[in-house]
């Protein structure tokens, strides 16, 4: 429970943009991730692009995968949760999809809603 | 504390490096590939104290390095915590397999990071008075001199299956109250082991406590273990509960595989082990408990010697 307090409470004084918090030492981690979110949305875009396509399909979707990967693992951190949860979601579902080894098509229907819900709230971070 | 951090994610590593040093640890060398990671243990003038692994990087993955770090002379028992967001059962069983001490989850939380680290520096400075004791009683004799600590767990020397006692209640936090009901727990007791212990010299003690190990190992060779030696000669054995072990064919496997040392203990006068496995045990899913509270009802159900005949629920019997 306690865990919990603190993680929010470092992602609320963050979004307040709270220099003076405790947390204040992430700002440049904070900024280094935002100047990177634009890159991030166009990679994500063109790697769906792949993913649509027969012949690099799987490349498209490993390399969707990757990607979700490494946002979920520091946005919440940063005070983007939103951003965190819907990565993780995504990198789940292709996960579970090679798991269950789903035709590509099937695999990027899956992920169309919650790549796309991402898309929207890496967009938000750059507002 | 000198620290190395490796994660293929420079974005990561951005985060992760402040907030070392926001807990004081300015010592902090961060790498972003397991062969740097080598790389910069083998030119470190001084030794790491502690790393921090991610696990999923290109190349050689964060388990295998742990692995290769826990080859390395000097690192066998340097605390290793995985840092990562994998958090299934699989990639936690693997790291701890492998050596891992500790598993901490991605997104970060600073609070639980610093718990974690106030851990490692514990665990260090007891290491650390250890040693300096034992050096000092060196000092003052011509014969080698090992220090145990009987009621201690200890890593045994040459068990490459076994892993230190902490890092077992580690891996139990880890897999959670959720996940813990599905895992059984089974004790192994020397029954005669604080006798051998007042008859033999610590090195003996060592030495036969590794002769249990190896005959562990040998009779658990086809299951997925987690194995410690948890001190008083006690040795505790984890698995996911899904395997139907002969507990009675079990031990007296470990038994005949002792005593094929039977010789040796006759030349230096000392009894040959006894030995004795206890009820499996597993948490009850309604039960209240802590985690790790399989560990001792496992060890204490071996050293009282209840017999093998049925599982056994820690909390209310289901």
């Amino acid at each position: 429970m306690t865990a919990a307090i603190s993680r929010n409470q470092a992602v609320t004084n963050l979004s307040n943009g709270d220099e003076a918090s405790e947390y204040a030492f992430l700002a440049p981690a904070r900024a280094r991730f935002r100047a990177l979110t634009v890159d991030r949305i166009l990679e994500l875009e063109a790697y769906r692009q792949l993913a649509t396509q027969e012949a690099t399909a799987d490349a498209g979707l490993t390399a969707i995968r990757d990607l979700t990967h490494k946002i979920r693992g520091v946005a919440a951190t940063l005070g983007f949760p939103e951003a965190g949860d819907l990565a993780a979601l995504v990198e789940q579902k292709i996960i579970d999809s090679f798991a269950a080894k789903l035709p590509p098509t099937d695999a990027i229907q899956l992920i169309a809603e919650p790549l796309e819900a991402l898309l929207s709230a890496m967009e938000a971070i750059l507002e | 504390m000198k620290i190395l951090a490796v994660d293929d994610d420079p974005v990561f590593l951005s985060v992760l490096e402040p907030m070392l040093r926001s807990f004081g640890q300015n010592d902090v060398t961060v790498v972003n590939s397991a062969d740097d990671a080598l790389d910069m243990i083998s030119q470190s003038k001084t030794a790491f104290d502690c790393f921090l692994l991610d696990i999923q990087m290109p190349g050689t993955n964060g388990i295998a390095l742990c692995q290769k770090i826990r080859r390395i002379s000097g690192y066998q028992r340097t605390p290793i915590v995985m840092v990562t967001s994998l958090s299934d059962r699989v990639s936690i069983d693997d790291a701890f397999a492998h050596g891992a001490t500790d598993y901490v989850t991605k997104p970060l939380d600073g609070l639980e990071l610093r718990a974690r680290l106030g851990m490692v520096e514990r665990l260090l400075s007891e290491r650390h008075l250890a040693a300096v004791l034992q050096q000092q009683i060196a000092s003052q004799s011509t014969e080698i001199v090992v220090h145990v600590d009987f009621e201690q767990p200890l890593l045994i020397p040459g068990f490459d299956r076994g892993i230190e006692y902490l890092a077992l209640e580690n891996y139990l936090l880890t897999i959670g109250r959720k996940r813990v009901h599905a895992t059984s727990a089974i004790g192994i007791s020397v029954q005669n082991a604080s006798s051998f212990f007042r008859k033999s010299s610590p090195s003996n003690f060592v030495n036969m406590l590794g002769d249990v190990a190896a005959a562990i190992s040998d009779a658990f060779k086809t299951e997925q273990m987690l194995i410690a030696y948890a001190g008083a000669g006690n040795f505790v054995c984890v698995s996911d509960g899904t395997t139907n072990l002969d507990l009675d064919e079990l031990e007296i496997m470990i038994q005949m595989g002792v005593d094929a040392f039977e010789n040796i203990y006759a030349m230096d006068n000392l009894p040959p082990p006894c030995i004795r496995i206890g009820q499996s045990v597993r948490s009850s899913f309604f039960g209240l408990i802590n985690p790790t509270s399989i560990l001792n009802r496992a060890i204490s159900l071996s050293a009282s010697g209840t017999s093998p005949l049925k599982l056994a629920y820690t909390g209310s019997v289901v």
